[in-house]
């Protein structure tokens, strides 16, 4: 792998090509465990109410010191609203990152690209560095990447259902078409499709009900930081050609004479 | 009692509670937390100097797990 292969997103270089998420852990405790097998240096985090008849942990205390939080901005279901989860965590000191993440959709939770798109305009005058969670369309991208985002985040399935890269032909027009990350967000599965979308030129993947849902967590963060470096290392590698008939591996002369 | 909301909820405190002391006093640690004050976001310095008064909504957030 290349030494100088880091990913930059606003001012910061990220080796990593992994972000993961922070949710439906058994514990909180283990997502240090996880950032270090994985080697992500990105971590999303909600902002929710606080509830009151709760035992007041934090979660940050279980965020490494190493990892760039990125707070989403889940339970937004207009630009509006999205604005105001993202001020509000930006108050809390940890930073200008955010993941905007505008849902009206109960059954499927895809995002709205159109409020995603105004939400981006706003965030991004105000300083933010603004990654927006969008269903993969060329021209909301486009549009995003106009009002400023400093990245797209396309989804590679409904969050939550381990169903794969299902979106990567779209995908794949952002990539080509898109002089921005294109981070694929959502519905990764198994580590072969973290592996399938930075094979297919993805800046980064983030996965978290992957990594959750595993019956080894931890194992699971580190396949998939694997993975990500494999698929990163292929890409830069540069793919051969599939072909239709078959090509020998080695010359079709010099066999050994037949038996007489 | 001064009869505010706070989450959603009609709460009742003592006068004279400022922000601050509502924080303490429900075992909450201003670092890890952010307040929407009647729609503004209020700086943790500020706390201290806000009473609750009556009629007074408060959004009072945190991070949790989240992808």
């Amino acid at each position: 792998m290349p030494n100088n292969d880091c990913l930059t997103i606003g001012t910061t270089a990220l080796e990593s090509r992994l972000f993961i998420g922070s949710g439906k852990y058994s514990s909180d405790e283990i997502i240090p465990e996880l950032a270090a097998r994985s080697g992500a240096q990105v971590i999303t985090v909600a902002l929710r109410r606080v509830d009151f008849n709760a035992k007041q942990k934090n979660i940050l205390d279980c965020i490494p010191k190493n990892c760039v939080l990125m707070p989403n901005t889940s339970g937004a279901r207009t630009a509006d609203e999205a604005v105001r989860i993202a001020r509000l965590a930006r108050a809390s000191g940890c930073g200008d990152w955010i993941k905007i993440e505008v849902i009206q959709d109960n059954r499927y939770l895809l995002p709205d690209n159109i409020e995603t798109i105004r939400a981006t305009e706003i965030l991004a005058k105000e300083g933010f560095v603004v990654l927006p969670y969008m269903s993969p369309d060329l021209g909301a991208a486009r549009r995003m990447r106009d009002a400023g985002a400093a990245a797209v985040m396309p989804l590679g399935a409904p969050i939550g259902t381990n169903k794969g890269f299902r979106t990567k032909e779209l995908v794949s027009i952002l990539i080509e078409e898109i002089c921005l990350p294109v981070i694929v967000d959502a519905g990764i599965g198994r580590p072969s499709e973290a592996a399938e979308a930075m094979e297919a030129g993805a800046a980064a993947v983030l996965v978290n009900t992957a990594i959750a849902s595993a019956k080894d967590p931890a194992l699971m963060a580190e396949a998939f930081g694997l993975a990500v470096k494999a698929g990163r290392a292929a890409y830069l590698a540069g793919a051969g050609a599939v072909r239709t008939a078959a090509e020998a591996s080695s010359p079709l002369s010099g066999f050994i004479g037949a038996l007489k | 009692m001064v009869h505010a909301t706070v989450n959603g909820e009609r709460i009742q405190i003592p006068p004279g509670t400022t922000i601050r002391t509502f924080i303490l006093s429900k075992e909450l640690s201003p670092p890890q937390i952010v307040i929407e004050y009647n729609g503004e976001i209020i700086p943790r310095e500020s706390w201290d100097g806000i009473p609750v008064c009556d009629g007074d909504n408060l959004e009072i957030v945190k991070f949790l797990g989240g992808g």
